[in-house]
């Protein structure tokens, strides 16, 4: 046999060698195997076996690589890894340095999961018009889920805290397992032909894909979707889907979220009663405050203050009154006055006296007669001519 | 009754409170069964002891309740 190399070879010369061709040969790798023996470090990164029925490999894979695997890892998964071969020469070992990994068969899941969806709209288990609106104010929860899951534990913790008056049914099923499906969609079911609830949630915790595949099965978006119960789902972490969610007439992204939609108006309650009391009190504060202003100016001294106004008020009307009338009779009195002058002025102008005043004198018989003519007289005739203050006798002579 | 409807008569007193064409004892027997409305409501929403029952059995035309809680 021809020998490879003409020169003896220390260990780390070979190992060298060794490294130099299996770790530029063989790069760019995608292993399926089977995961055992998985150690994660304290570091963060993960040790584990890959293996199928013939073989076995070492495994690594850093820190900077695991962040990116979506699920976690556990013994006996069926993974897919890339990477390259990584040689440790101190220990003369060789393992391969995953770059990533996912779990077998997971592409065609999705894909499974995508083709189902598909029909399930065409059989309008999705259909928009068909959801239910969620009843405001429930009185009994119906939940559907592992009766043992943290998922019950979060919901009925998250309902005591929100709606503690509102009862809860818990509907046993599997949520995992050949038979999980079934159990689901039995217990949806159940819950409709007796009407035990008034609306459901249905739920399960976090898992991996293929433990939320039950969700996606067709037996459970049906009964969800022919649910005349209103169903809020909440099936596994933000990130996860089901099918079940689509149908569903609510979806929430968690157990606990679904919890909290159900039992979101009991908490709106709370806040709007605690406003609604505080503006009955208002309005009835106002409202005796407006009564309080109207008693007010019933009282009795604001009564009298209102009789003294009144009376001053008609006091003082009387006053004018009686000066008015003073004044009319004494505008009476003197129009009286001057009536009685003028007719003594009258009269005074009337009298003869007056006109003897103006050196006017009436002659008279003796006997008083006035002598208005000539002829009322004769010659020698004595007479009296009066003046004005008083009289004298005369004889009348031969007329001229 | 229901909460709505509890609710429903509750702000229903509070409109005809600020009405000043309700008399004042109206408002006042108003107010008072406002009042006690609101308060048994929040006793409801906090005091309420829920009852917490499964369902066992597989029989999906009978049902076998048990409490839980």
């Amino acid at each position: 046999m021809a020998e490879l190399f003409e020169v003896q070879l220390s260990v780390s010369e070979l190992t060298s060698l060794i490294k130099k061709t299996l770790e530029e040969g063989f790069y760019g790798l995608k292993v399926a195997g089977e995961i055992s023996n998985f150690r994660p470090s304290s570091t963060g990164h993960w040790f584990f076996t890959l293996k199928d029925e013939g073989a076995s490999i070492g495994a690594v894979m850093f820190k900077g690589s695991t962040w990116r695997v979506d699920f976690s890892p556990k013994e006996g998964d069926r993974v897919i890894v890339s990477g390259s071969l990584d040689v440790y020469a101190a220990r003369g070992t060789y393992q391969i340095k995953v770059d990533t990994m996912t779990l077998a068969g997971y592409g065609e899941i999705l894909a499974e999961l995508e083709r189902r969806k598909r029909r399930f709209f065409e059989l309008g288990y999705f259909a928009q018009e068909a959801k239910l609106p969620i009843p405001r104010y429930p009185k009994r929860v119906g939940v559907v889920t592992s009766p043992t899951g943290a998922a019950l534990q979060d919901i009925l913790t998250v309902l005591a805290r929100r709606a503690p008056g509102l009862d809860v049914l818990v509907l046993g099923a599997a949520v995992q397992g050949e038979s999980a499906a079934h159990s689901v969609a039995a217990r949806i079911i159940q819950a409709n032909s007796l009407l035990l609830c008034d609306v459901l949630i249905v739920a399960r915790g976090g898992g991996s894909v293929e433990d939320l595949l039950p969700f996606s099965d067709e037996a459970v978006v049906k009964a969800i979707a022919e649910s005349a119960i209103p169903v809020v789902s909440g099936i596994g972490h933000e990130v996860d889907f089901a099918l079940a969610d689509f149908a569903a007439d609510m979806r929430a992204p968690t157990p606990s979220a679904a919890a909290e939609l159900v039992s979101a108006s009991f908490v709106q309650l709370g806040e709007s009663l605690s406003l609604l009391s505080a503006a009955l009190r208002q309005r009835m504060e106002s409202r005796l405050t407006v009564a309080e202003a109207q008693r007010a100016r019933n009282d009795r001294r604001a009564l009298v203050v209102r009789c003294q106004a009144l009376l001053d008020s008609k006091e003082f009307l009387l006053a004018n009154a009686a000066r008015s009338l003073v004044q009319q009779v004494q505008s009476q009195l003197s129009s009286a006055e001057s009536r009685v002058q003028v007719a003594s002025q009258r009269l005074a102008a009337l009298s003869p006296l007056a006109i003897l005043g103006r050196g006017y004198a009436v002659v008279q018989h003796l006997d008083g007669r006035v002598i208005a003519t000539k002829a009322d007289v004769e010659e020698g005739q004595a007479v009296d001519i009066r003046f004005v203050d008083g009289k004298r006798r005369a004889r009348v002579e031969e007329d001229s | 009754m229901s909460f709505e409807e509890d609710i429903k008569r509750v702000e229903e007193i509070a409109d005809k409170l600020s009405s000043s064409r309700t008399p004042l004892e109206e408002a006042i027997a108003l107010f008072e069964e406002g009042m006690a409305l609101t308060k048994a409501l929040e006793k409801t929403l906090t005091d309420a002891k829920r009852k917490v029952e499964m369902v066992s059995g597989d029989d999906t035309d009978s049902v076998l309740i048990t409490d839980l809680e």
